[in-house]
């Protein structure tokens, strides 16, 4: 297993935004016992849409620039941003290059795309942590955010009742207390159980260009991979589960969630969750479940987070986040 | 070995109340009230908790009977 583990790199805030109009899965086209067992097994109530006009992008400069406003960070100071998206703006360009721009950011920021989901949140704080460390960068953002919405098809109940739209920032600074302990895993032998298709290079002329998921295979690999995987990162950093303040994983459903919560012996009251409220918002969820938990977390000077995300690739992880005087601002919607 | 009595009380108890009391070894789980994709899901979990086994869209698909994925779950502890 791939373990990364960096000092001196703090989570110093986070902010989400969502887009305002609200989808129930009460109203989905199904039957009411249908309806009523999908919500009891996904979790999942409502979810938010994005309007045509808006992307990930849009919401992840959005949540940057409300959370840099907050920190009082200058926007000179900015030397790394890294975006996690599936969803970009165009297929070239990258977008994190546009969001330089947009934020007004020194030519002097290194600026980079990953194409990552739901393990995505994970992934990106190793890269953007990594960098900061090698390079001794004082201080960087990394944006997750995806508007999936607009690459499911309408008719798709299966895929409508779950993905949610969302972009977040979160704060990154080198130099002073704070510690990231990774576990990352990839099997590349599952990429065609989320897949969209067509569009890319070897499918160009594809009419279908949809999000295809094979759920039972998705669920199966969750179910069999990501307990392990947070074990091994538990056993090797010699961390007590008891130590975790709050877990906070990848909201898939609350079947799977509820099952790796309960295998991995952590209390419910310490395992934040955003999907009743604002479903898989796919690689933004952790920052989502962290912002919509705000109020329980601001005021606490020491959090020990454990952070498992896992989907698309097949890609999973986890780490163990140590932040010190983090700002966690409450999920606005986006205006 | 899966004792067929355990797996069919791990399978029928994932059901509604009034369903379990029809639901045999033999049955063919498709037909159940209440069989779906989320059942799939929930069954899914269920026989990992007791068996640590799970089973892939290829074996709902392949399988018919109650009866069809014991005998794939023993298959995949025997392995």
């Amino acid at each position: 297993m791939a373990k990364i583990s960096i000092d001196h790199i703090n989570l110093v805030g986070i902010s989400a935004v969502v887009p305002s109009k609200i989808e129930k899965n009460i109203d989905l086209p199904l039957g009411d016992l249908e309806k009523q067992a999908l919500i009891k097994t996904t979790g999942i109530e409502t979810r938010r849409i994005a309007d045509p006009s808006t992307t990930a992008t849009d919401l992840c400069i959005y949540s940057a620039n409300r959370l840099l406003d907050e920190l009082k960070w200058k926007r000179n100071e900015i030397e790394i941003i890294v975006l996690v998206s599936q969803t970009p703006d165009y297929s070239i360009p990258g977008s994190s290059m546009f969001i330089q721009q947009q934020l007004g950011l020194s030519k002097n920021c290194i600026a980079i795309d990953i194409n990552q989901g739901c393990a995505g949140y994970v992934y990106g704080l190793s890269v953007i942590s990594s960098m900061m460390h090698s390079g001794k960068l004082k201080k960087g953002i990394l944006l997750v955010g995806d508007t999936l919405s607009k690459v499911i098809a309408a008719d798709d109940v299966s895929l409508t009742s779950i993905f949610s739209d969302g972009g977040t920032c979160t704060a990154i600074e080198y130099g002073a207390a704070g510690s990231m302990e990774f576990n990352l895993q990839t099997d590349g032998s599952g990429f065609e159980h989320i897949i969209i298709k067509n569009g890319g290079s070897r499918y160009p002329n594809g009419t279908d260009c949809y999000l295809q998921m094979n759920g039972q295979d998705v669920f199966n690999f969750a179910l069999q991979e990501v307990v392990p995987n947070v074990e091994s990162l538990l056993s090797s950093s010699k961390l007590g589960v008891e130590k975790v303040d709050y877990l906070v994983m990848h909201q898939a459903n609350i079947l799977l969630n509820e099952y790796i919560r309960k295998k991995l012996k952590i209390a419910e009251d310490r395992t934040l969750y955003s999907l009743k409220d604002y479903g898989n918002t796919s690689c933004a969820t952790i920052p989502v479940s962290i912002s919509a938990n705000a109020k329980r977390l601001n005021g606490t000077d020491k959090i020990q987070f454990l952070l498992v995300g896992f989907g698309v690739g097949l890609s999973w992880g986890s780490v163990l986040v140590k932040s010190h005087g983090a700002k966690f601002l409450m999920i606005d919607e986006y205006r | 070995m899966v004792n067929p009595d355990k797996f069919l009380k791990v399978f029928a108890s994932q059901f509604e109340e009034n369903t379990r009391k029809s639901i045999s070894i033999n049955s063919a789980f498709k037909q159940i009230k209440g069989w779906s994709s989320l059942q799939a899901l929930i069954i899914t979990v269920a026989i990992h908790d007791e068996w640590g086994v799970s089973f892939s869209d290829e074996d709902f698909r392949n399988a018919q009977t109650v009866h069809d994925l014991l005998v794939i779950t023993q298959t995949k502890l025997e392995k």
